[in-house]
């Protein structure tokens, strides 16, 4: 089973979130792929994954964040699976369980 | 939205939005000029020549000039896609706005016609165009982001300012069309200043302040709300003031209540937002927003005090107040929020423009120094610090001068100072671009590949 790699940029103020994964990327192996959470969906990221060869599945996910000790307000935060098509186990294993 | 299978476009070619960027401060540095030229002789009567000149360089000139570029730079940002326009086009609607608003202001001071001839038609031309191609990528798409809402409605309001202002422009061209014309000044100065300049910082900082502050997200339906809330009022307020429609004062006095109201939650809810970010790192650009916001506030609070109590003391200063309020919603709401934007924009887009040449030349990526320069190496904060100090005390000079004549000319060269720091920080920007630019093309040019 590859290997996920975790990256949360979702306390990053732009262009940090876009620096960090592609550093990721640039030393993500073969077997792994990378499971990033963020607040917006980076769409120039996804420009650059499209035209790069990987591949992407985007979604939201509904959370709450604490806003002071009493209370909290809902929120949409967005996970990304990235990974390379090049690498076929990893991208036959992230075709079936993203997709 | 479904970007899955699309190709996006989410970087537009640098030379779009800053071809804007880099002529707009220039109308900043020809509206100091006009200061320090006129001095207080701009404050005597709304309607002076030079004052309108003055008004329509800063309002033309240099914000809807920002304002144009910077939609294009952040409608691909936010919706993959760019406004639709080639070259010649966007090349069209840039130098029909530079030398429509040239035009205009040499109207304004001559007085000669051909001048107004001129800028109606290279300004109905610029605004025409623009407002064919975004309204052509809007009207259909998109459904349910918000920044494709604010657009639709900034598209409408954009039209109304411009074709009362070019309906004005029209019977000083033309005098003998016989449109009496000075009713409309109010609606137009309250459809640009309130509507556009509003809901288009409503609909920049919904985007800019969360991804650069990393603040909470605006609401969506809030903002949705306020913004259909704003436009109505000010067609109500229009339509009563152009048909002098028999409403009870006391109707006109709620409608007036209700767009305070609505200004006051708009900065209340972003001032809100900013202080609840999370990792609260100094950024002189949010004092930026706050300066815009208060700017509003102190308006909005004089205004009443105008209008609620209208004894001779307080009537005594209306006239001045009249020029404080202007100043206050053209340089300190309008100005400084776009001042701040460009802190970061600018900035962002040659960075996302750096970074996307050097993935096309790799090699260009482990050369150091970086040639992709990270935010702050083009525009420092400290370079930000000066530029926030220069505007606030240009600001507060401004409204100082209009009470205290003799402090005009310092008011001016503050603001003379506030633009040419602009200048220099954003061509200085623009030089450090072309320069690593043309280090990265050094390399060879190939497909990524991280070595999978």
């Amino acid at each position: 089973m590859p290997k996920e790699l975790l990256i949360d940029v979702s306390e990053y103020e732009a262009p940090q979130p876009f620096e960090e994964v592609i550093q990721l990327l640039s030393q993500m192996k073969a077997g792994e792929y990378i499971r990033m959470l963020h607040r917006k969906k980076p769409l120039p990221l996804l420009q650059f994954l499209n035209e790069n060869g990987y591949d992407y599945k985007a979604g939201t996910v509904q959370n709450k964040i604490d806003i002071s000790e009493e209370s909290s307000i809902d929120s949409v935060s967005w996970e990304i699976m990235i990974w390379s098509k090049k690498d076929s186990s990893v991208n036959e294993y992230c075709l079936n369980a993203f997709k | 939205m479904n970007t899955k299978g699309l190709s996006l476009n989410t970087i537009p070619p640098i030379l779009i939005p800053l071809r804007f960027f880099l002529t707009a401060p220039i109308f900043g540095l020809l509206a100091a000029s006009f200061i320090l030229f006129y001095g207080s002789e701009l404050w005597g009567s709304r309607w002076l020549p030079g004052t309108l000149a003055l008004t329509h360089l800063l309002t033309l000139g240099f914000m809807l000039m920002v304002m144009i570029g910077a939609l294009y730079q952040f409608i691909p940002v936010m919706i993959g896609q760019f406004i639709p326009g080639n070259k010649a086009y966007i090349f069209t609607i840039h130098l029909g706005l530079t030398l429509g608003t040239l035009f205009l202001a040499t109207g304004f001071v001559t007085y000669l016609d051909v001048f107004y001839w001129l800028a109606l038609a290279f300004l109905s031309l610029s605004v025409s165009l623009f407002a064919l191609s975004i309204i052509s990528l809007v009207i259909t798409k998109f459904e349910g982001q918000l920044i494709i809402f604010m657009i639709r409605i900034l598209s409408f309001v954009l039209i109304v300012t411009i074709f009362l202002g070019l309906m004005m422009l029209l019977a000083y061209a033309y005098p003998e069309s016989g449109i009496i014309y000075r009713q409309y000044t109010d609606i137009h100065a309250l459809w640009g200043l309130i509507g556009w300049v509003v809901l288009l910082i409503i609909a920049v900082s919904s985007q800019v302040i969360p991804m650069f502050f990393v603040t909470p997200e605006f609401s969506v339906r809030s903002l949705k709300t306020l913004s259909v809330f704003i436009l109505f009022t000010l067609i109500v307020i229009s339509l009563t003031s152009i048909y002098s429609i028999g409403f009870a004062n006391w109707i006109k006095e709620l409608i007036y209540l209700a767009l305070s109201f609505e200004l006051v939650f708009f900065a209340v809810y972003i001032l809100r937002l900013v202080h609840l970010r999370k990792r609260k790192i100094p950024d002189t650009t949010i004092n930026f927003f706050r300066l815009s916001l208060f700017s509003m506030l102190f308006v909005i609070l004089t205004w009443w005090v105008f209008h609620l109590w209208p004894n001779t003391e307080t009537l005594h200063y209306k006239t001045q107040f009249d020029f404080v309020w202007g100043v206050f919603l053209i340089y300190g709401l309008a100005v400084s929020a776009i001042i701040g934007m460009l802190q970061k924009i600018v900035p962002f887009l040659i960075y996302l423009n750096l970074q996307n040449l050097s993935f096309k030349h790799p090699e260009s990526m482990s050369y150091e120094p970086k040639l992709v320069f990270n935010m702050k190496q083009i525009i420092s904060m400290k370079q930000s610090q000066i530029q926030f100090k220069l505007h606030t005390s240009s600001l507060l000079l401004l409204v100082f001068s209009i009470f205290w004549s003799q402090l005009v000319v310092l008011a001016g060269f503050f603001m003379l100072l506030n633009y040419v720091w602009l200048t220099f920080v954003l061509y200085k920007s623009f030089y450090l671009f072309k320069k690593n630019k043309k280090a990265i093309l050094q390399f060879p040019e190939m497909k990524m590949d991280f070595g999978l």
